[in-house]
């Protein structure tokens, strides 16, 4: 996860992963790279990038920096994934309807898997989008509604610390904590 | 020490967590170690509630309905009571598990009131005997388990209760011998602790019991020698005040009412009677307050199936609920719960 690549002259590869907003706003809307930790560098309208905290007070800092902006801590697949989500953000900045908000989020998140999701979670934290962390940790949450303790278990990826005699123990309290639950 | 969730800071962990669902916490108390810690933990459940993650249910104690199957004769005891969970935000019903010494029904006119997120059972008649009981019970929403506190410190019944920073306070009622009481005590669930209050001004049997603000109050009753002659006057008290506050007049209704279970208070601070107020719930009212709203229950005549309504204050807005058969039985008192 802290994997990072520290120097930006490593890098050659351009993806545009957003091209058809590209194509159907204007010309003109200023645009900024910013590569991930794997080296791929994309091509972010700034109205998108200033969603980005981190991005922002990058620019607030250097202003007359024009270069690459190197995202350390950021993988390119939940990235893109960020990108989409801030996009639609920007739609209700501009005409903003709290229960179209709610709806554009919660189909966000539906069409996610688990791994989506918590791979997004340290990205949302490092860029600092404040909205989009709120929206992932209450997809968490609800995700493992209703769901056996193994199963959260594999969806974080935790270990059972607890010895077998409190396991036994656990479950003599608990006996229908594992009924009344989804199957995995 | 293990991460909260690997491959998140601790802060973001805590954040998800804080999310979980109150179901979701009896399974996740069991993932690891510092999982359990941290839902068990009185923290936790304050974080939830600083942001808004809990929800406020109406904690009722109401009347189990005869299983079917059974014979059709009516059953020749009195109502068996349990605890039912009406949960405002998501309109769901739920039944807590009996507690394990009365498998067969609560003690009759037991006391309910809850302490930071969780339930806590006062009092009552044994259900077979008929004797006045001193024992308490808490009930802990994270593990879903009954555990046996402190009993109190005199025997009593029909008395006020309430919650107040986390602590109970319970005060009036009667003795065995019917004698009324003024006597007050405040327990703290988390020390299992019982100590004493002032005295209130007068005795006050079958009094009602209602946070407002910092303020416990305790409304109406009546003295040993006026039995059923319900007073006008109410008090309150602050944790930590030497004395109560006497209001004469506070409870102002057309004739002289039991306001237990059926009092309101209004947004200014007045108090009034739920029975008075909603013809429909006008016969066996219960109002418990959840915030904004209200949940009510109660018949608009003498033997007439029970209603279920939420209200926005004594005059606004209502909506009927449709409860399922379990849980449409007579709902004898009831107190607001944050889980």
């Amino acid at each position: 996860m802290s994997s990072s690549a520290e120097n930006p002259t490593l890098t050659t590869e351009i993806t545009k992963p957003s091209t058809e907003i590209a194509t159907e706003t204007a010309q003109s809307a200023k645009k900024i790279n910013l590569k991930t930790s794997d080296d791929q560098i994309f091509e972010v309208e700034e109205s998108v990038a200033m969603e980005f905290a981190t991005v922002k007070s990058f620019f607030e800092d250097a202003p007359s920096s024009t270069d690459t902006v190197p995202l350390p801590n950021v993988p390119a697949k939940p990235f893109s994934q960020v990108i989409e989500f801030c996009k639609e953000q920007i739609k209700f900045k501009a005409n903003p309807d709290e229960t179209e908000k709610k709806k554009s989020n919660s189909e966000f998140v539906k069409e996610k898997t688990n791994e989506d999701l918590v791979e997004m979670i340290p990205v949302a934290n490092y860029l600092e989008i404040k909205d989009l962390l709120d929206v992932l940790n209450q997809a968490v949450a609800d995700r493992i509604q209703n769901r056996s303790v193994e199963y959260v278990r594999s969806f974080f990826g935790i270990d059972n610390d607890f010895t077998s005699e409190e396991e036994a123990l656990l479950r003599e309290e608990h006996a229908w904590a594992f009924e009344d639950v989804d199957e995995d | 020490m293990a991460e909260l969730i690997p491959g998140l800071p601790e802060e973001i962990a805590f954040e998800c967590l804080v999310r979980l669902h109150y179901t979701t916490h009896r399974v996740a108390s069991q993932v690891c170690k510092r999982w359990r810690l941290i839902l068990q933990s009185k923290d936790f459940y304050y974080q939830r509630k600083e942001g808004g993650f809990t929800h406020k249910a109406a904690c009722l104690i109401q009347a189990v309905l005869g299983q079917t199957g059974s014979s059709q004769t009516k059953p020749a005891g009195p109502l068996k009571y349990g605890v039912s969970i009406f949960d405002s935000v998501s309109g769901s019903w739920d039944r807590i598990d009996p507690v394990p010494v009365y498998p067969d029904g609560l003690p009759l006119f037991c006391q309910v009131t809850s302490s930071e997120g969780k339930l806590v059972l006062l009092g009552g008649w044994d259900p077979v005997k008929y004797e006045p009981l001193s024992q308490v019970f808490v009930y802990e929403f994270t593990t879903r388990r009954w555990k046996r506190g402190k009993e109190m410190p005199e025997n009593r019944s029909f008395f006020a209760a309430g919650e107040l920073n986390g602590q109970i306070i319970i005060s009036g009622g009667h003795d065995e011998n019917k004698n009324a009481l003024r006597t007050a005590w405040v327990y703290d669930v988390t020390r299992d602790e019982w100590a004493e209050l002032p005295q209130m001004s007068q005795e006050r049997d079958e009094c009602e019991g209602v946070v407002i603000g910092s303020e416990f109050w305790v409304v109406s009753g009546y003295r040993t020698d006026s039995q059923g002659g319900f007073e006008g006057s109410a008090e309150s008290i602050e944790l930590g005040a030497s004395k109560w506050n006497r209001v004469d007049d506070a409870w102002k209704v057309s004739q002289e009412q039991c306001p237990r279970s059926s009092l309101g208070v209004g947004r200014d601070g007045h108090l009034f009677s739920w029975a008075e107020s909603v013809s429909e719930v006008k016969v066996g009212t219960c109002g418990v307050q959840l915030g904004e709203r209200t949940f009510l229950s109660g018949s608009d005549y003498e033997g007439r199936p029970q209603g279920f309504f939420l209200v926005n204050g004594q005059n606004g807005k209502w909506e009927k609920l449709e409860v399922a058969d379990d849980f449409c039985g007579f709902v004898q008192s009831g107190c607001s719960v944050e889980i």
